[in-house]
C-alpha cells in the first residue's frame, strides 16, 4: 500500500455498512480557521468600502486555507478614518461589516492582533451628487439623471426599485459620463401599486489597491454610492 | 483525458449511490438558508433628495433589490453596533459547478423552487467556464503540461453545453439565469491554485457528479434526467481533471504547503457535509437527494476519499487505483 489515498474494498464496506446503519453520525461540526492563527500574510482578506457621502460602510471577508476563516484567536477588525473615527467589523453572514460616520474619501482597514497591526487603505472613487430632472413623475415619463461626469475611469452603473417595480431595473454605463436617460417602458412600473416611490441608486465603482495587507491577490474595492427618490403618479 | 482516475470516480459514485448513503441523519433539515446583508442608508449631499429610510422598515422593492434569488421572506434588523441590515431567506441549494473567484452572486425574481434552483444552476454553470478558463490560464503560467491545460480548456467548453442546458430548462419554467459577473482576478501562486482546485474540483466538482448522478436517476421528467445524466459525466471528468491538476501541482509545493492543501480539502469536505440542503419541491421535481441524503453522500465521499484523515495526517492524495475498487452489492 502506498502513502497516498487507497480506497479498498475492506473501506467500501465499511462505507457500506455505515451508511446503512447511519454510522455518520453529527459529531465533528465544521469549525472554521481562525485569523488569529495564521500569519497576516497567509490571510486572503477581500475588502470593500461604499460611501454615501455621510457614512461608510465597510464589508471584508477572511480566508485561509481556501475556505472562509473567522476573525478571531485573538484578532480584532477596525476600520479606521484620518481623523482617527473608528469602527469595529463584526460578523455579519460568513462576513464583516461596519458602518463608520465618516464623510472620508479613503479608510483603512486594520487588523489588530497583540503582535501588532496590519493595515490597508481603502481608496473611493471622486464623489458626487446625483440629480433627478423631475422629483414627481408619470408613467410614460422619461427620467433623467445627472451627476458631475468623471475621467478617472470608474465603472458606472445604478439600480432603480421600489414597490411598484417586479425586479430592480440594473444598467450598467459605458463611460462615467455625468447622465443617463431612462427611457419609457424601460421600467415594469405596475400602475396598482400606487402612490410608489423609487429610489435611484447611483454607484461609481473602482478597485482599490490591496498593499501589503494579507494575500495581495484578494479583491478590495471601493465605490461612491449616491440615492434620490421620485415620486411616481400613476 | 485520464481515464483510470475518471474510471476509479464513476465506480466510487456508482458504489456511493448504490450504498444509498441514506444514514446518518444530521439533525433536523433547513430547506432554506438566511443572509444578512448590510445596507448603506441612502444619501445624497447637494443633490435630490434621497427617499426616507427607517432602518427597521423595508419594502418587497429594497427587498428584491437586496434578496435577489427567489427569496422567501425579507425583512429589515439592526445589527449590534447600529449597522442596519436586510435579512433574507432564501431556497438553498447545493448545486453543481466549480466558482471563480470573485464570482458576485446573483439577484433573481421570486420564482418556484424549482426554476430558482435551474436558474442559479445555469449561472454557476456559466461561471464554471470563467473557472475553467482562468484555471487553463494559470496552469499554462505555472508551466503545467500542455494536456492539463487542454483538459481544462476542454472543461470550459463543457461547462458553457451545460449552462445552455440547464438554462433552457429554466427558460421553460419561464426563470432566466441572471446576469453573471465575475471580477477581474491577479495572478495566484501553485498554492493558491492548489487550494482553490482541491475545494472548488477535488471536492465541489467529485460532489456536484454525485448530486447529478443522483439527479439522472430520480428526476421526475425524463428530459431532466438525460440532462442529469449528461453533465454527471461531465462533472466526473471534470473531478477527475481536479485529481490530476492536484497531482501536478503536488509536484510544485513544499511539503508545509501540500498540508494546507490537504487541510483546504477537508475543510470544504466538511463545510459540505454540514451544510448541504435542498427546497423540497425542487428535491421532487429535479431528482436531489434529500438534505439527510446529501450530507450522508457528502460524509460518504470524504471518508471514501479520505480527506479528512488526510488532512489530519498531512499527506498528499492521490485518486484511488480502480483495481482497488469494488462495488459493493445496491
Amino acid at each position: 500500500m502506498n502513502a497516498h489515498t487507497l480506497l479498498t474494498a475492506s473501506s467500501l464496506a465499511v462505507l457500506a455498512i455505515s451508511t446503512a446503519v447511519g454510522f455518520f453520525a453529527c459529531d465533528g461540526e465544521y469549525v472554521a480557521p481562525q485569523s488569529g492563527d495564521f500569519e497576516v500574510a497567509e490571510l486572503l482578506v477581500s475588502a470593500r468600502a461604499e460611501s454615501n457621502g455621510l457614512q461608510v460602510l465597510v464589508a471584508a471577508s477572511v480566508g485561509a486555507e481556501g475556505v472562509g476563516a473567522e476573525i478571531g484567536a485573538g484578532d480584532v477588525l477596525l476600520v479606521e478614518d484620518a481623523s482617527g473615527a473608528s469602527a469595529t467589523l463584526r460578523s455579519i453572514s460568513g462576513g464583516y461589516a461596519a458602518l463608520l460616520d465618516s464623510s472620508a474619501t479613503e479608510v483603512e482597514l486594520v487588523l489588530r492582533r497583540a503582535s501588532g497591526e496590519a493595515r490597508g487603505t481603502l481608496a473611493l472613487p471622486e464623489p458626487f451628487a446625483l440629480e433627478l430632472a423631475v422629483t414627481e413623475g408619470e408613467l410614460g415619463s422619461t427620467l433623467e439623471l445627472s451627476w458631475p461626469a468623471s475621467a478617472e475611469g470608474s465603472a458606472v452603473w445604478f439600480v432603480v426599485y421600489g414597490d411598484c417595480l417586479p425586479y430592480p431595473f440594473q444598467r450598467g454605463l459605458q463611460a462615467d459620463v455625468g447622465s443617463y436617460v431612462i427611457q419609457p417602458g424601460e421600467l415594469q412600473i405596475d400602475p396598482n401599486v400606487s402612490p410608489c416611490t423609487l429610489s435611484v441608486e447611483l454607484h461609481r465603482d473602482a478597485l482599490a489597491t490591496n498593499a501589503g495587507f494579507g494575500d495581495s491577490s484578494a479583491r478590495w474595492s471601493g465605490a461612491q454610492v449616491r440615492t434620490a427618490a421620485i415620486e411616481v403618479a400613476p | 483525458m485520464n481515464e483510470r482516475t475518471l474510471r476509479t470516480l464513476e465506480l466510487l459514485f456508482a458504489s456511493l449511490l448504490a450504498t444509498g448513503s441514506l444514514g446518518g441523519a444530521c439533525g433536523p433539515c433547513d430547506p432554506e438558508y438566511t443572509s444578512v446583508t448590510p445596507r448603506l442608508p441612502p444619501a445624497n449631499p447637494g443633490g435630490t433628495a434621497p427617499p426616507s429610510f427607517d432602518p427597521t422598515e423595508i419594502g418587497p422593492g429594497e427587498c428584491a433589490r437586496y434578496c435577489g434569488t427567489g427569496y422567501t421572506a425579507c425583512d429589515a434588523v439592526v445589527l449590534a453596533g447600529g449597522l442596519p441590515a436586510v435579512e433574507c431567506v432564501q431556497p438553498n441549494m447545493c448545486g453543481a459547478g466549480r466558482r471563480p473567484r470573485g464570482l458576485r452572486r446573483p439577484a433573481l425574481a421570486r420564482l418556484d423552487a424549482s426554476a430558482a434552483w435551474l436558474a442559479q444552476a445555469a449561472h454557476l454553470e456559466a461561471a464554471s467556464v470563467h473557472a475553467f478558463e482562468r484555471l487553463a490560464a494559470e496552469l499554462s503560467a505555472l508551466g503545467a503540461p500542455p494536456r492539463l491545460v487542454a483538459r481544462a480548456r476542454r472543461a470550459a467548453r463543457d461547462e458553457q453545453r451545460h449552462a445552455k442546458l440547464v438554462g433552457e430548462l429554466a427558460a421553460e419554467r419561464g426563470a432566466a439565469a441572471p446576469e453573471l459577473r465575475v471580477d477581474a482576478a491577479a495572478p495566484r501562486t501553485a498554492l493558491a491554485v492548489a487550494a482553490e482546485n482541491a475545494t472548488e474540483g477535488c471536492v465541489g466538482e467529485a460532489f456536484a457528479a454525485l448530486v447529478a448522478r443522483h439527479q439522472a436517476i430520480h428526476a421526475a421528467a425524463p428530459s431532466l434526467r438525460r440532462t442529469f445524466e449528461r453533465i454527471a459525466r461531465d462533472e466526473a471528468a471534470h473531478a477527475a481533471l481536479a485529481y490530476d491538476v492536484d497531482a501536478w501541482l503536488h509536484t510544485r509545493l513544499t511539503p508545509a504547503e501540500r498540508a494546507r492543501v490537504a487541510r483546504a480539502r477537508a475543510r470544504a469536505s466538511a463545510r459540505l457535509a454540514s451544510a448541504y440542503s435542498a427546497h423540497a419541491s425542487a428535491r421532487a421535481q429535479l431528482g436531489l437527494p434529500s438534505p439527510e441524503a446529501g450530507r450522508a453522500l457528502a460524509r460518504a465521499l470524504d471518508e471514501a476519499l479520505g480527506w479528512s484523515s488526510l488532512a489530519s495526517t498531512a499527506r498528499a492524495t492521490r485518486m484511488p487505483s480502480s483495481a482497488a475498487l469494488t462495488i459493493p452489492p445496491a
